[in-house]
């Protein structure tokens, strides 16, 4: 498993995307400036939601989700493809940082958290997000600046 | 309004923040380089990656290969730095301090080639 990780960090490096994330004038920084925006429409977004869910204002939370969450999952979308190409620039060290494996491990919560939310409360989030849906919201805030947290720490470990 | 769920967020995001701001303390700010151990090396380049996200050049020192992490090259650029001004084969001088992970690799403040030193932070 742990070569297979590893022999799959090497390809993505030596890939043409790997390639030009190193060389190519504008890619890399283009990526870099784009990460930092889809960080920015991740967290904002989905904290504006969460936190209209702690507040118990489940109607307003709902209005707010229809806004807020296309934009987080426009933001999440961003995310992968930019982080793709700013990992494959330096693949193997990246990929075995600590802080890059905390920064999985957050958004696999943050995930996990997404699904269970949706399996329990349904068609509830679309009208009135009902206040059983609060402790979701509290995990889902958590998981998403630690995300940026630890993706922030990457460049310092 | 209920302060309590405020509340909570409010732990819950200066929670995250506390436990990076440790991590970040726990280094050095620019990365894993000992800044008590600045050495100078000075040798002909020889290889050269001009490449993000850090330009790097291997040089001999003390009977070894050393890799060099320069800065990136738009800031290279900006410091008036261009690739044939430090190809392989030139002779440069570099300033900058070891990785403490990374046996023979040091992050490089400044460069000096052709008489003129340039900044790399």
């Amino acid at each position: 498993m742990g070569e297979v990780y590893v022999e799959a960090l090497r390809a993505l490096e030596d890939s043409g995307l790997g390639h030009l994330a190193r060389h190519s004038a504008w890619t890399f920084t283009i990526a870099n400036v784009l990460h930092v925006i889809g960080a920015a429409l991740v967290l904002g977004g989905i904290a504006v939601f969460d936190i209209q869910v702690l507040l118990r204002r489940g109607w307003l939370a709902a209005q707010t989700g229809r806004v807020a969450i296309p934009l987080a999952a426009f933001g999440l979308a961003l995310q992968v493809l930019t982080g793709l190409v700013l990992l494959a620039a330096e693949a193997s060290a990246l990929g075995r940082n600590p802080a890059f494996y905390a920064k999985l491990a957050f958004i696999a919560l943050g995930l996990l958290n997404l699904a269970l939310v949706h399996a329990r409360f349904r068609g509830a989030l679309r009208t009135e997000v009902p206040d059983g849906a609060r402790a979701f919201a509290a995990v889902s805030l958590l998981a998403w600046t630690a995300t940026v947290a630890a993706g922030r720490m990457i460049a310092y470990l | 309004m209920n302060p309590r769920p405020l509340l909570l967020a409010a732990i819950l995001v200066s929670a995250a923040l506390v436990s990076a701001a440790g991590a970040a303390l726990a280094h050095h700010g620019w990365g894993s380089y000992d800044a008590g151990k600045k050495f100078t090396i000075t040798s002909p380049v020889e290889t050269l990656a001009w490449q993000n996200p850090h330009v790097h050049v291997t040089v001999k020192h003390e009977g070894g290969t050393w890799e060099a992490v320069l800065a990136p090259p738009f800031r290279m650029d900006a410091r008036g730095l261009n690739p044939d001004l430090i190809k392989a084969g030139t002779s440069v001088t570099l300033e900058g301090y070891p990785s403490t992970r990374t046996e023979r690799e040091l992050r490089a403040e400044r460069i000096t080639v052709a008489g003129k030193t340039y900044e790399l932070r």
